[in-house]
């Protein structure tokens, strides 16, 4: 029987942020990719950040299929017939060292594990992993659902995402709950770069990215959002799985209702369909250290859990690539110690702090909790557009001034004095 | 555009006859809530003359109907190796 060094289920940008450093190090190293090919599988909204692969690759952007670096950011709250917008616009992100692009995780997956092949690592795809092989208590390898798909390995990785089949049978990770969860559902819509380009007020080759709350999912926690491809826009809503599950609205009916929005359909109507996609998204799970390692396994990405949500910034797969560093170094670590026990593993939880990925999830643990509270995405978004409204309007006779106007908006929405302040301290407690 | 013009579009290698997920209709029928008949994004879940049936065919492999189903009714798993939904974007 076959027997590597480490064996990685899932191509995703964790699995293939380990095999690269682990093949780089000299490790035999395995990838199990149960697609066609690696990113077959994958959705994310997306914006990749451009910081931490730069350190494993320097100027991947000369190379990696990247769409467009995203020079303008945008946060609006959404009503009926408008929006409340914050807009972040710098051009210095758009030359390097940059600091995010929009990709398609088919085409940038692939080339990811291109890079993690050519450094020495060995890609199987088509190939599920079913099972554990366990020896006394530790899992020693895998059973793929191949003839003779028995694999030995010192230690196994399961950077096999969200829904993670395998981490659950390795005892690694409780299920999801609808709470722990959220439904992203996406278009791809193919359109001219020029088109791409007048309606999102971008130069060359700049890309937007665009984040809506309110009447972006009609008011269920989530929110919607858009991201400029090079040819291509990147359109979808991300729904709470534990508000979906109460309500009867279809998602595919709310991301058609939030293209048709009057003001979100001049900007995509050139649009033509490719491709319709729809991904679980983890949020605000709570590992202990438990959760993450076990005698001869680890968990890394979206399989550990690992996404941070504080409402303007999300991020993914910049965590599924550091958790992917922090695994590999780990790995490192057990092997010089030939010894890959809960005892040297747990070495794994201090790396992923040291990389950010623990540190940051600790730090705004509040949020998930914060970014619970429905008046964010009904009450407060409708009550910016009407300050909007009042701040832009004119009408006859005595002007009012902007307390008579907050405290007008907020009697209309039997919003008190209290849980502005109430929101505001949650908000902070979250995010700050 | 409908959603089951969308579906047309999405890629798919079928693997006839081999379904991936199995749903034990028979504890759907006490089931008062069926979250699965909406939440699932591509309408696998339907009610027909009454009863609940389902079609793993158009699957998008999210594992919503698993998270959300009170019922565990869902038995969830992969398809084979290289079968199912083939995202060419992403």
């Amino acid at each position: 029987m076959n027997k590597f060094e480490a064996i990685i289920i899932g191509a995703g940008p964790a699995g293939l942020t380990a095999a690269l450093v682990l093949a780089r190090a000299g490790k035999e190293v395995l990838v199990l990719e149960r697609g066609e090919y690696p990113g077959s599988k994958n959705m994310f909204g997306g914006v990749l950040y451009s910081k931490g692969l730069h350190e494993l690759i320097p100027d991947f952007w000369d190379k990696a299929p990247i769409e467009r670096p995203v020079t303008r950011w945008v946060i609006s709250a959404l009503d009926k017939d408008a929006s409340f917008s914050m807009e972040y616009k710098n051009v210095g992100y758009a030359k390097a060292p940059y600091n995010a692009f929009t990709v398609l995780r088919s085409k940038f997956d692939c080339w990811y594990a291109q890079q993690a092949e050519e450094a020495g690592a060995t890609l199987l795809t088509d190939t599920v992993v079913e099972d554990f092989i366990w020896e006394q208590g530790r899992v020693v390898g895998v059973k793929t659902g191949r003839d003779e798909g028995e694999l030995l390995a010192d230690v196994v990785i399961c950077a096999d995402g969200v829904n993670s089949l395998v981490a659950r049978k390795g005892v690694i990770r409780k299920d999801l709950l609808p709470e722990d969860a959220s439904l992203g559902v996406k278009e791809i819509l193919a359109m001219p770069a020029e088109s791409i380009n007048r309606a999102f007020a971008l130069t060359g080759n700049e890309g937007a990215a665009y984040t809506f709350v309110g009447a972006a999912t009609q008011g269920i926690p989530g929110g919607g959002f858009i991201y400029t491809n090079r040819e291509k826009v990147s359109i979808g809503i991300v729904i709470k799985l534990s508000s979906l599950s109460k309500m009867s609205k279809r998602p595919e009916d709310l991301l058609e209702d939030f293209k048709r929005h009057p003001l979100i359909w001049p900007l995509i109507k050139e649009g033509e369909n490719r491709e319709y996609l729809a991904h679980l998204i983890p949020e605000g799970i709570q590992n202990s250290s438990k959760s993450l390692y076990k005698d001869g396994l680890l968990a890394a990405g979206d399989a550990a859990g690992f996404t941070l949500s504080t409402g303007i910034r999300v991020e993914g797969v910049n965590l599924a690539i550091m958790s992917g560093i922090a695994a590999a170094e780990t790995v490192m670590h057990c092997g010089e110690k030939k010894d890959f026990s809960e005892k040297e593993l747990s070495i794994y939880p201090l790396l992923l702090r040291k990389y950010g990925v623990l540190a940051d999830i600790e730090k705004f643990r509040h949020a998930p909790h914060f970014l619970k509270n429905p008046r964010l995405y009904q009450t407060y978004p409708e009550l910016a557009c009407q300050l909007g409204e009042s701040l832009f309007s004119v009408e006859p006779g005595p002007k009012k001034g902007l307390s008579e106007i907050v405290k007008e908006a907020r009697q209309g929405k039997q919003l008190s004095r209290f849980d502005i302040i109430k929101d505001i301290y949650a908000g902070w407690r979250g995010l700050a | 555009m409908s959603i089951d013009d969308k579906l047309l579009r999405i890629r798919f290698v079928v693997d006839s006859g081999t379904p991936h997920i199995i749903v034990d209709t028979t504890r759907c029928a006490g089931c008062s809530e069926k979250p699965c008949l909406f939440a699932c994004p591509v309408q696998c879940y339907k009610m027909e003359s009454h009863a609940l049936v389902f079609n793993w065919e158009n699957c998008v492999e999210c594992g919503t109907c698993r998270i959300v189903c009170p019922g565990g009714a869902v038995n969830w798993n992969y398809p084979r190796g290289g079968f199912g939904v083939c995202f060419r974007f992403g």
